[in-house]
């Protein structure tokens, strides 16, 4: 007999382990159940189709194809509902087209018991097949018609799903392997026309056998991960039961069942593990997602509270500005400095809005750089120049020492520097009453080394320590806080660091002044 | 003759005060609320420069600035955008859509504004 008549037998099982695996770990849907249903279909089918070529009589051909028929009937239906549940790409159309669909297979299923389905035993050199009747003729439109539309369904949602890479794949595998599978299974009909031709349905298990096994194995579908090493176990466990049956040694025999008791406590214990481990996995995923979720809300609250802390502070500054401009008149002499103190304060506020704005950023890794080469000395200069007026307020002088040699430009983000060098100067001068603030900037080979040394407060070996952190770390911040210095620094830091830099402050204690560093490579 | 200068601002307080200092730096100033009547009023004026904010009720700067640039008479227009608004990514739309300038309000005070439109007006 020939062997190749069992390949349907070895696929039903084959489909039956899966079938069990899936129903048995999967997540329970109803596009699960569908898919469930449609691999019990194919057994049936498989078996069928196996019983139906060892058959003697026609009695029996007729019976056992009429048992693969039942498939034949129910498969397109299915088929196309599961592809509506799987995609969700629901319409009043689609729903229509469905009840329908399953109102011909309950029609073609009553007709199949009769004799206008299929009727006569067509014989060829590979078997028998019955020979269809006159029902059998719109049976095969419906099958194509309701196949096509499965595929159709497939495709759509191949292209809908482009952006979302794993469910892509997904479909991929779905819509390859069923055209595959129905292109090799469909041949199947062309005995009961009459046509003589290899049958090719045994492939068509064995296609769908490894189309679902690499599907589920290599790209989760159903959400099943650990079928692979459940079925290396159990074709281990077959094994060594097999064993002891052939094993006539007595000692051997009951070594190999003590090896056979080990495995079974090994397996369970190695995949009760998989399954914690893959159950911990997604906890992990879910909480990361989260968490990710949680700190975007965090930056996108800041960012859209300091827009709105802004309009206020631009009213302000604006109509101070104007009024200090006269634009409104004259304000008495008494007034300027109250107005004044009102600008400044204003212009503090707004720098602390921009500095949260700045920090947000930093923290949500959004900020974003343009790199240009340009010359810190002059740079350096224009920023003297905008604060000169900070200084003089205050009876302190504020100066550049030059260099005595041409200094190299830097490449760096500009805009960020400027920032940076600004808070520290502005820093300085807030916290200097007498003496003033010198900036000197020196070649290091590779680097610019930029001081601002100030002969101001200076601060404590403890104060230096948190100088550069932020409100976020804890304790520092606050102190921080309340002697005013804020986030500026620590927005400093980071914009110097992202430009590859370095910056730290050194004082030798308080009322001995203070010095800041900032260090940029010149490439 | 007076430059005339469209400002889009939905702020009305913020609309007032840089309306004062406008008219005082001797501009010609129509002010609106939206972006719809931005453009409404950008064809019955023909303003020699726009003072764009970017957050606006419904449709926003960008789409004025989208549609303004869809009219071949306007597609040079100088535009300044001026918000507090500042995106990496809104200022990148904005400079791809040919705006001079995107100042953050509250880093300057009016008389600043009125100086940096008028060296986009030389």
């Amino acid at each position: 007999m020939n062997i190749a008549i069992y390949i349907p037998l070895v696929s039903a099982i084959f489909v039956l382990f899966l079938v069990l695996f899936i129903f048995l770990k999967g997540e329970k849907s109803k596009s699960q159940f569908l898919f469930l249903l449609i691999s019990f279909s194919f057994i049936l089918w498989f078996i069928g189709t196996f019983k139906m070529f060892t058959s003697e009589t026609d009695a029996e051909i007729i019976f056992w194809d009429k048992i693969n028929y039942i498939t034949a009937i129910f498969a397109p239906i299915l088929l196309y509902h599961f592809g509506l549940e799987f995609t969700k790409l629901y319409t009043k159309n689609k729903k229509k087209l469905l009840i329908i669909g399953y109102i011909l297979a309950v029609i073609f299923f009553l007709l199949l018991r009769t004799n206008y389905f299929i009727d006569d035993v067509y014989k060829y050199s590979w078997g028998g097949h019955a020979k269809a009747a006159i029902a059998h003729h719109p049976f095969v439109l419906y099958f194509i018609f309701y196949m096509c539309l499965f595929f159709f369904i497939l495709y759509e949602n191949y292209k809908r799903t482009k952006k979302d890479p794993l469910k892509n794949i997904q479909v991929k595998y779905l819509l390859w392997g069923f055209v595959i599978f129905s292109l090799v299974a469909s041949p199947a009909f062309l005995p009961a026309y009459g046509i003589s031709i290899y049958p090719f349905e045994y492939l068509a298990g064995v296609i769908f056998v490894i189309v679902a096994a690499v599907g589920i194995t290599r790209h989760f579908l159903f959400g099943v991960r650990v079928i692979l090493t459940e079925f290396l176990i159990g074709i281990m466990g077959l094994m060594l039961f097999i064993l002891p049956f052939l094993i006539e040694i007595p000692i051997l025999k009951t070594i190999t069942l003590i090896i056979l008791l080990l495995f079974c406590v090994f397996s369970y214990l190695l995949i009760r593990a998989t399954y914690q481990e893959i159950k911990r996995r997604n906890e992990i995923e879910k909480l990361y997602k989260e968490l990710e979720k949680l700190d975007k809300a965090k930056s996108e609250f800041v960012s859209i509270a300091s827009h709105q802390l802004r309009t206020p502070l631009t009213a302000v500054k604006g109509y101070i500005s104007m009024m200090l401009e006269n634009d409104y008149g004259n304000p008495p002499e008494k007034m300027k400095l109250p107005l004044k103190n009102i600008y400044t304060s204003n212009e503090r506020l707004i720098k602390l809005v921009n500095d949260l704005l700045n920090v947000s950023r930093i923290e949500a890794g959004r900020l974003q750089f343009k790199k240009e080469s340009f010359s810190l000395e002059e740079m350096i200069n224009s920023i003297i120049e905008e604060l000169r007026s900070l200084a003089e307020n205050k009876n302190i002088y504020l100066k550049l020492e030059k260099s005595k040699k041409v200094l190299p430009n830097i490449f760096a983000d500009k805009d960020k520097i400027r920032q940076a060098i600004i808070n520290i100067i502005d820093n300085a001068i807030h916290y200097t009453e007498k003496g003033g603030i010198t900036v000197k900037i020196e070649n290091q080979g590779n680097k610019l080394r930029t001081s601002i040394t100030d002969t101001g407060e200076g601060m404590t070996k403890k104060e230096l320590s948190f100088l550069f952190e932020s409100f976020s770390r804890g304790k520092a911040g606050t102190k921080l806080w309340t002697e005013g210095a804020g986030l500026g620094l620590y927005v400093t830091k980071k914009f110097i660091e992202l430009n590859k830099g370095k910056a730290w402050a050194e004082s030798k204690g308080k009322n001995k002044g203070s010095t800041f560093y900032i260090e940029l490579p010149i490439k | 003759m007076a430059k005339k200068i469209l400002i889009i601002e939905d702020e009305k307080i913020l609309r007032e005060m840089y309306y004062d200092k406008f008219v005082q730096a001797g501009f010609d100033i129509t002010l609106v609320g939206s972006a719809e009547e931005g453009i409404k009023v950008v064809l019955k004026v023909k303003p020699d420069l726009v003072l764009l904010d970017i957050l606006l009720p419904e449709k926003n700067g960008i789409s004025f600035l989208t549609k303004l640039r869809e009219k071949p008479e306007f597609d040079s227009l100088p535009v300044v955008a001026f918000s507090n608004f500042d995106s990496p990514e809104t200022k990148k739309a904005a400079f791809e859509l040919g705006v001079k300038d995107y100042l953050i309000k509250t880093s300057f005070t009016p008389k600043q504004i009125i100086e940096k439109i008028k060296s986009y007006l030389k």
